[in-house]
């Protein structure tokens, strides 16, 4: 029986011809872009500060704040806050702070601090700092003389300031004297005992330091950490110097945040503070002008757009976008094309995965996790376990593998993107299941082969979600989900045959 | 081949009438095939129950292992008994999960492939089947031990281990194309064409083979035995068709295939029915079954009685 109900692409237009309408309409009367802009970049930085307050003690918070200044400007900034709690925004020296006080508080407490940075091409130093005075000499006792042998060891290696700098930077990251560093650090081996160790140095040394905080501003990054170096005051100019043996220069894209010796955040009258610093590329670098605009002439708008929503959010949306264009190419691979993967939406999670690990990184990982799974899955079948047991057993040592694995990396200075945290970890167990009954069913040919087409598959839409163009489009254009959700309707009741199909029954046509 | 090639032949295919994947579900499958039916024949103690009450032959059921605690004691004092027998997940597809025991001793179970299990193998694959595994979406699944077909004598030559079946696809309870599915060396005991089964056409008038096709090539001997598999007339036949047209009549399933086997003592036994039978029967008939299904719908109001289906089918498929 043939149904002759076009339902479905009455339903498809209905849904489509508006949310493609409002795309254009953004495009045409607001301006949005169509293409991401590279050339003026900013990014959004946003620390988020939570603690709990001490029974009935009065709240004293102090923050750093970046400030304009160097090579960066700050175009936009803005503070949320939960409670009513007295402000002010403070210059004390080189720093910015900000101070929220309040008599009492119950309940966590959270403060944001949203910034829109932007990198400016004037170098203009209309305030230029004041060398900081020689801070006395921090080292006790027996420090000083391990401290002495260090500058010795220095001068001795330097023509000049600039040399001496590096010589004292190679000595502290070298472990040619481990005796006197150990004694100097503490047995703190971390960046930022390390600069402060070099900023001491060059104070006993007699040369004018400070040690500097700071971001690196990148693409996509949540829980920054933050970045140490010092700036050295030079007769006419102030230097920045990084403690890496292979490069000393700061990188154009560090942006400093406070100077000296104190924490990013203190809290008089609160525990468990944490701060946690979020860093976006800002695709709407170019249209902040527009959504501004946009704000002003049309409220209901701008409330409605993804721009508005706190940063972390927006990066799970920029996401989530993606799964609806993820959806439609799985319909186009499976009923079109006629490529069959490991179950429906698998693909598509792995991808997303990959994200993270990047396509080489990801499809090696992936192939080695299923390989260690299926070894773990054939070791069980002699043990007789339970169906739920055993994947719980495959699932804990994947996890185990993975976490020897990245130490390993780790240790051998692999560092780069090892970061598996996304990784579905209970999909892959599933998929190791799925695969091992068929390993054993259908012949290792079978499975190996449905393996492949599954990362085929996952890398194919790997390659689409991640064009920055298509990234672009999906977050800034959210009404573009409903498009692919009608033209899924439309391609719901497709009938021809799948490109496979062709070959498949070939032997008909003979 | 090009994008050009691949258009002349889905022309090709379209003209042969050959039903695609995407067609076979949206054509025939949804709108035919009520959902809550699928129950029906999912489920193989269900249509098993179904069958008997029909009165229509099924491999008799021997025990049902419903829960975990029962395979310890109950299972096994069930099959004392038998020397022989047949284990299933009720919710399997393809044949996935099925042990064949062909001889008991001394709690030893000697399996169709000449290997052995002990007791405790055994109850662990019992355990492995209830968990799910082979059930779709993994739920829950039960056991079914059932009576061990051995199959009829015609088939000997150009069988190679397993039991080969036939295949019968009813539309409106109208056998409408069929064919032989014949386990080779190749195929692990299995007689499904993408295991590297052989299918062989069926002619419906005649109930006699025709063309085979293995591994998407026409073949005429049967690549184990080297016996020409063409021209055997299968015993039964009008009885297979009148099974296959029945069991419509039982689920009420428009589109529906129908695996039968034949015993050597009990002769035609339904094995199992399907709700979205494969599309390699068309390869293994080298036809489309679109015609086929064309012409039952533009004839659907005559058919007013089991016996004038089956007339209908014998008359024009051929």
């Amino acid at each position: 029986m043939k149904t002759n109900s076009n339902k479905h692409y009455k339903l498809a237009l209905i849904i489509f011809v508006p949310s493609f309408l409002f795309f254009l309409f953004k495009v045409v009367f607001l301006n949005f872009p169509l293409f991401p802009n590279n050339d003026a970049v900013s990014y959004t930085i946003e620390a988020k500060l939570s603690f709990k307050p001490k029974y009935k003690t009065p709240i004293k918070v102090r923050m750093y704040l970046p400030q304009s200044k160097d090579s960066f400007v700050i175009t936009d900034e803005n503070f949320l806050k939960k409670g009513a709690y007295g402000e002010s925004i403070n210059q004390a020296g080189d720093n910015r702070t900000i101070n929220w006080t309040k008599s009492e508080a119950s309940g966590e407490q959270f403060f944001f601090y949203r910034a829109v940075v932007q990198e400016s091409s004037s170098y203009s130093n209309d305030k230029e700092d004041k060398a900081p005075s020689l801070a006395i000499n921090e080292f006790i006792g027996s420090q000083v003389l391990a401290a002495n042998t260090l500058i010795e060891h220095a001068k001795s290696r330097s023509a000049d300031l600039e040399s001496f700098i590096h010589e004292i930077i190679k000595v502290i990251l070298d472990n040619t004297y481990e005796q006197e560093l150990n004694h100097l650090l503490e047995g703190d081996k971390s960046d930022l005992k390390k600069t402060e160790l070099a900023v001491s140095l060059l104070n006993m040394a007699q040369i004018p330091a400070r040690i500097v905080h700071g971001v690196e501003l990148k693409s996509d990054a949540r829980d920054v950490k933050l970045e140490h170096w010092f700036e050295v005051f030079g007769k006419n100019r102030i230097t920045s110097y990084r403690m890496n043996s292979s490069n000393y220069k700061v990188p154009y894209n560090f942006l400093p945040w406070y100077r000296g010796k104190n924490s990013l955040a203190y809290i008089s009258g609160g525990t468990d503070t944490h701060v946690g610093i979020f860093i976006r590329k800002n695709i709407e670098s170019e249209i902040s002008n527009v959504v501004s605009e946009a704000k002003i002439q049309n409220p209901t708008l701008y409330k409605f757009s993804l721009f508005n929503l706190p940063l972390d959010m927006q990066r799970v949306f920029q996401i989530l976008l993606l799964f609806p264009l993820g959806g439609i190419i799985i319909v186009i691979i499976r009923n079109i094309i006629g490529i069959n993967s490991l179950g429906t939406f698998i693909p598509i999670l792995i991808a997303i995965s990959f994200r993270e690990t990047k396509l080489f990184n990801g499809l090696c990982l992936f192939s080695i996790i299923i390989a260690f799974g299926l070894g773990v899955m054939f070791f069980l079948d002699r043990l007789k376990l339970l169906l739920v047991p055993r994947l719980t057993v495959v699932l804990t040592s994947v996890i185990i593998f993975i976490l020897v694995m990245s130490m390993l990396m780790h240790n051998l200075g692999f560092e780069r993107n090892v970061s598996i945290a996304l990784f579905p970890m209970i999909i892959l167990t599933m998929v190791i299941e799925r695969l091992s009954i068929i390993w054993e069913e259908q012949g290792s040919t079978k499975a190996i082969k449905l393996c492949a087409t599954t990362l085929l598959v996952a890398a194919i839409i790997y390659l689409i979600i991640t064009n920055s163009i298509v990234t672009h489009l999906m977050f800034v254009f959210p009404e573009l989900a409903l498009c692919f959700l009608a033209l899924a309707l439309s391609l719901g009741r497709y009938t021809g045959y799948r490109l496979t199909e062709c070959f498949r029954f070939g032997s008909i046509l003979e | 081949m090009t994008i050009v090639n691949i258009f002349k032949q889905m022309k090709l295919l379209r003209e042969k009438g050959v039903l695609g994947m995407n067609a076979r579900n949206a054509e025939y499958v949804l709108p035919n095939n009520e959902r809550h039916l699928y129950p029906l024949v999912d489920d193989k103690v269900k249509t098993k129950q179904l069958a008997m009450a029909n009165n229509i032959p099924v491999p008799k059921m021997y025990y049902v292992v419903k829960s975990p605690r029962e395979i310890k004691n109950d299972f096994f004092n069930a099959l004392k008994p038998y020397k022989d027998f047949a284990i299933k997940p009720a919710h399997g597809q393809c044949g996935e999960g099925i042990i064949i025991v062909t001889d008991v001793i001394n709690e030893h179970y000697k399996l169709i492939d000449g290997t052995r299990m002990t007791k405790e193998d055994l109850s662990y694959a019992v355990s492995t089947i209830m968990s799910g595994v082979y059930s779709l979406g993994g739920q829950q699944d039960e056991v079914l031990v059932e009576y061990r077909i051995k199959f009829d004598p015609v088939f000997d030559e150009i069988t190679f281990r397993g039991v080969p079946d036939i295949r019968v696809i009813t539309y409106r309870g109208v056998p409408t194309m069929s064919m032989l599915r014949l386990p080779t060396s190749y195929s692990n005991g299995k007689a499904n064409l993408h295991q590297d089964g052989i299918g062989v056409g069926v002619n419906i008038s005649t109930g006699k083979s025709m063309k085979a096709v293995f591994r998407n090539q026409i073949i005429t001997i049967h690549p184990d035995t080297f016996v020409d598999i063409q021209g055997i007339q299968i015993p039964y036949w009008d009885r297979i068709l009148e099974l296959a047209t029945r069991s419509y009549d039982m689920t009420g399933l428009v589109y529906q295939g129908v695996d039968i086997v034949i015993d050597k003592d009990l002769g035609p036994l339904i094995l199992e029915l399907n709700a979205r039978p494969g599309l390699n029967i068309q390869i293994a008939n080298q036809t489309g079954i679109r015609p086929r299904l064309e012409l039952i719908d533009e004839h659907k109001d005559e058919f007013t009685s089991l016996e004038s289906r089956i007339e209908f089918a014998k008359k024009n498929f051929r």
